[in-house]
Parts: structure tokens; sequence; C-alpha cells
């Protein structure tokens, strides 16, 4: 299908979401709280204590603000995974995709493309901005590579949860570990180093989301000790996206519908 | 009562039927805890306190929250509109007794297949695995038993009246988003109560959420010996809450359209 297919189902998304209007602002107002109160958790942690570790408030809150734009572009785009089981696989509408000519993969995400969390992303910028003084000397050349680092965090996101919901597939079960596995994201917020060896092995190398929030985030400050995961973070996010994409793939062979 | 008790005993062994998913699971909450576990550690290294709570407790208590929500957490929202959605709502309509009395019982049942597959087993291996403290006091045991009985009650009205807002609303993915954010942010699961600055904590203390994680680890940690009014206030909010989704339910249920056929 040609890009002109994709912008008008792009934006039919948007209309159709706001058919449920009450439903749309209900769920502007959730995230808009979700992220108030853990920014107002984050000051009161900080009032309490100078310092988590090594590392400052303003590292600290950067590091969230980093993870929070990470995660609202994820959830704008790969919203579709959350009802990938449920609504496609066990549900049967995957024998609808099936029959178009395009990527399956593909009309699953836009079919539930979510602009209702871009307020998110906002958020998150707006963190950062608000956060970057308080790093230290930055050089400013490493600012242009902010837009790579997060693009490549939604797709470490997105490629990690892709590959777990795609497991559906194969479990044939009502619910998978995805908002789980989700949540295990939101601890990659905060520096690495102040988690135990085995969580840290866990979240760089088994479920590699420690590049969606931290490792990338240090590129901004001075951390030379992280400098390497930082560079790495894009390849990891393209290979994340293709390990997805392959299990997502594998996945749909062993596709059988629901017959309904 | 015996359709109550079926209904409990289809609850609890649905658990068992997903085996997968249970481990799965159970896996995913034992990481969190131990993520959380060693970020309060950090916190609150080389201190004696953090916000006025001695940092021994607030380490054992975000363990102990965890395990607590672990139990309170239900899904019955989504179900219900999900049924309401597929049209199944027709149904749950026709059945021997009240809706929300059927869900509650099955609910419970659930809840009490968790506890066993979930709750305990992460509860043993933090045992093993940190120093928490066990109860001095023998009754502590059954008063927190009761304690997360009432928490999972408070959830149950709490997504009752969310699911119940599938009637008018037909979509509450949003909603159902918005209730776990404040169960996660104010029943004190992943942040200690405690820490809230001075004006949102009155706040956080009135609202029913405490609940689900920080009242039942609050009695099992024995950090007050006055625990009736803990459970009172367990009580009485799920209590509220049930009344009002009788209430809601027969608004509702008056402009039910069953979709589909």
């Amino acid at each position: 299908m040609n890009r002109r297919v994709y912008t008008r189902w792009l934006a039919q998304r948007l209309k159709v979401r706001l058919a449920y209007r009450a439903d749309f602002f209900v769920t502007v107002l959730g995230d808009a709280l979700l992220a108030a109160v853990g920014l107002v958790f984050l000051r009161t942690l900080f009032t309490h204590v100078d310092a988590l570790g090594t590392y400052t408030a303003a590292e600290v809150l950067f590091c969230w603000g980093f993870a929070e734009t990470a995660v609202g572009i994820f959830f704008v785009f790969f919203s579709g995974l959350w009802s990938l089981n449920q609504r496609y696989i066990v549900g049967g509408e995957l024998d609808r995709v099936l029959l178009r000519p395009a990527d399956p993969y593909l009309q699953v995400l836009v079919d539930n493309v979510s602009w209702e969390d871009v307020p998110i992303a906002l958020l998150g910028a707006a963190v950062m901005a608000v956060a970057a003084p308080g790093l230290g000397d930055i050089p400013a050349w490493r600012w242009l590579a902010l837009p790579v680092l997060l693009v490549g965090a939604a797709g470490v996101l997105g490629g990690i949860l892709t590959a777990v919901s795609s497991a559906g597939f194969h479990l044939h079960h009502r619910g998978t570990a995805v908002g789980l596995v989700f949540q295990l994201s939101t601890f990659t917020r905060y520096p690495i180093d102040l988690f135990a060896a085995p969580l840290r092995l866990l979240l760089t190398f088994a479920l590699p989301l420690g590049f969606a929030g931290f490792y990338p985030a240090s590129f901004l400050m001075n951390r030379p000790e992280w400098q390497v995961y930082a560079l790495l973070q894009p390849f990891v996010g393209a290979a994340a996206m293709a390990i997805g994409y392959g299990a997502f793939r594998f996945g749909l062979r062993r596709y059988a519908s629901s017959g309904t | 009562m015996r359709a109550a008790l079926a209904a409990a005993r289809i609850g609890f062994t649905h658990v068992f039927a997903f085996r997968a998913e249970v481990l799965i699971q159970l896996v995913s909450i034992s990481i969190v805890a131990a993520l959380n576990g060693s970020l309060w550690t950090v916190a609150t290294e080389n201190r004696t306190s953090i916000g006025g709570v001695p940092a021994a407790e607030m380490r054992a208590y975000v363990l102990v929250a965890w395990v607590a929500v672990s139990f309170a957490a239900t899904r019955v929202n989504e179900d219900i509109g999900r049924r309401f959605r597929e049209g199944h709502i027709a149904g749950d309509l026709l059945r021997p007794m009240s809706i929300q009395a059927f869900w509650y019982a099955r609910d419970l049942g659930r809840a009490f297949g968790t506890l066993l597959v979930q709750s305990i087993p992460l509860f043993l291996g933090m045992l093993l695995l940190t120093d928490l403290p066990l109860p001095s006091r023998p009754e502590t045991w059954a008063l927190t038993l009761v304690s997360l009985v009432l928490g999972h009650a408070t959830n149950f009205g709490l997504s009752f009246l969310v699911g119940t807002a599938a009637l008018p609303m037909q979509n509450i993915s949003g909603l159902t988003h918005l209730k776990g954010t404040l169960v996660s942010v104010f029943s004190g699961a992943l942040i200690p109560i405690e820490l809230f600055g001075p004006t949102l904590r009155p706040i956080v203390y009135a609202l029913p959420f405490r609940a689900l994680a920080h009242t039942p680890a609050s009695i099992f940690l024995e950090r007050t010996s006055d625990i009736l009014p803990l459970l009172g206030f367990q009580a009485a909010w799920a209590l509220a809450l049930w009344g009002l989704g009788v209430l809601a339910w027969r608004a509702a249920a008056r402009t039910i359209t069953v979709q589909g056929g």
C-alpha cells in the first residue's frame, strides 16, 4: 500500500478516538496526572535525600524526562501490542488484517495509533528541558544526538514488547506479560548502577530495557563510564525491532483463525 | 449463598487454567519487587530514617506493600467492559444473583487463587532473600488477612464503578488506565505515602486507594497497635463503593443497549 493510504489511516485514527470523546479526555487527564504525581514524588524524594547513590537530582530528573518522552513515542505508535493477543489472535481479528495487501504487523500498529498519548512525550520533553541546565557542561553537539536516542529508545521498547506479545501466537492465552514487562521499563528511569548486579544484567542483556532509559540519557550527563552503552543504543534499538518483527512473522505462521 | 460459592469457585479455578501466564506474572512481579527493593535500599543507605520513617521499616514496607497489592489487583473493570462490548452482559443480567454480587464472589475466588500461586510464593522469596521482619504477635497474621480481603473489596468497588461506566461511555480504556494510575500512585504500593508532602498527604490518607496496599502492609509490619480504625477505614470505603456501585449500575442498566447478536 502506498504512503497516502497510511497517512489517511493515521488521520482516521484521530477521528475514531475522538468519537468517544469522554474517554479520550479521561485518558489524557490520567496520563497528565500520572506524570505530575511522578514528578511530585521525585521532588519529594529529593527534599529528603540530596542524591540517589552518586546521582544528583538534575540527573535523575533528566533521566526520568528522557524515559517519559520515549514511552510517549512508544505509546503513540505501538499501542496495538496491548490488544494483539486478546483482540487479534484469540479474537480472530487478524483474519481481516491478513486479507489486506499490506504488511500485517504494520497494519496492527497503524490501526491502533494512539494520538492521545502525544502529551506524554511533550511532558517528558518539558521535564528534560527543566533538568538540562543542572547537568553540568555538556558539549552542544551531544544534544544533536537526542532525537536519534529517543527514536532508538522507542525502538527498544517497541521491539522487546513486540517479541513478548508475539508469544501470544504460541500460548493461546487471554493475556500475556506485555503489561508486566512494560512495568519493568519504568525502572530504567533510574540510574542502572543503583540496582544489584543480576538486575543490571537483566536490564542490559536479557530484556535490554536499560537502552530505553538510563543508557541513552547518560549520553547527556558527565558519565564517561556509560558512554559505550549510549553509543551502542541505536544499534540495540534496530536489533530489537528486527527481533520483534521476526518473532511476529514467526508467530504468524502459527496463527489459526478463531473461525468467527 | 450457594450461587456465590459457585461463582467464587469459578474464579478460583480459573487462575489455575492459565499456568504459563501465572508463571510469567510471578517472575515479573518478583523482578519489580527486587528493583523497587534495591531502589529504596539505595535511597535509604547511610540514613537512619526517611520522611520520619525508620530506614529499615521503609525497606520492609515497600516489599510487603507490593505483596499486598498483588492480592488486591483485579481486572473486573476490563472484564465487565469487555462483556458489555461483546454483548455477553445480556446473559449476566439473567443470572440468579445481582451482577455485582456475582462478580464480587467470582473475583474474591480469583484473588485467593492468586494468593496461593503469586502472593505467597513472592512473600516466601522475600523471606529467603531479605531480612524481612515477621510479625511478633500471632494475631497479626489473621488481621492482615482480614485487611487484605477488605483491600480487595475496596479495589473491587472501584473497578466495578469503572466497569459500569462502560455502559454510558462504551469505551473505558482511558478510565481503566486512569484508575490503574491512581492505584499505583496513591495506594502506597510503589511509593510510601509518608513521603508525600504535607499538602498531598492528608488527601491521600482520605482517598480509598491506600486500603489496597498501605493499610494491610502497615498492619503486617505492626507499625501501629491501633488496628481497628485501619480496618474500619477499609470497611467504610468498601461499603461506600459497593453502595455507589448499586446506584451506578441501576442508573446505567436502564440505558443498556445490547449490541450484536
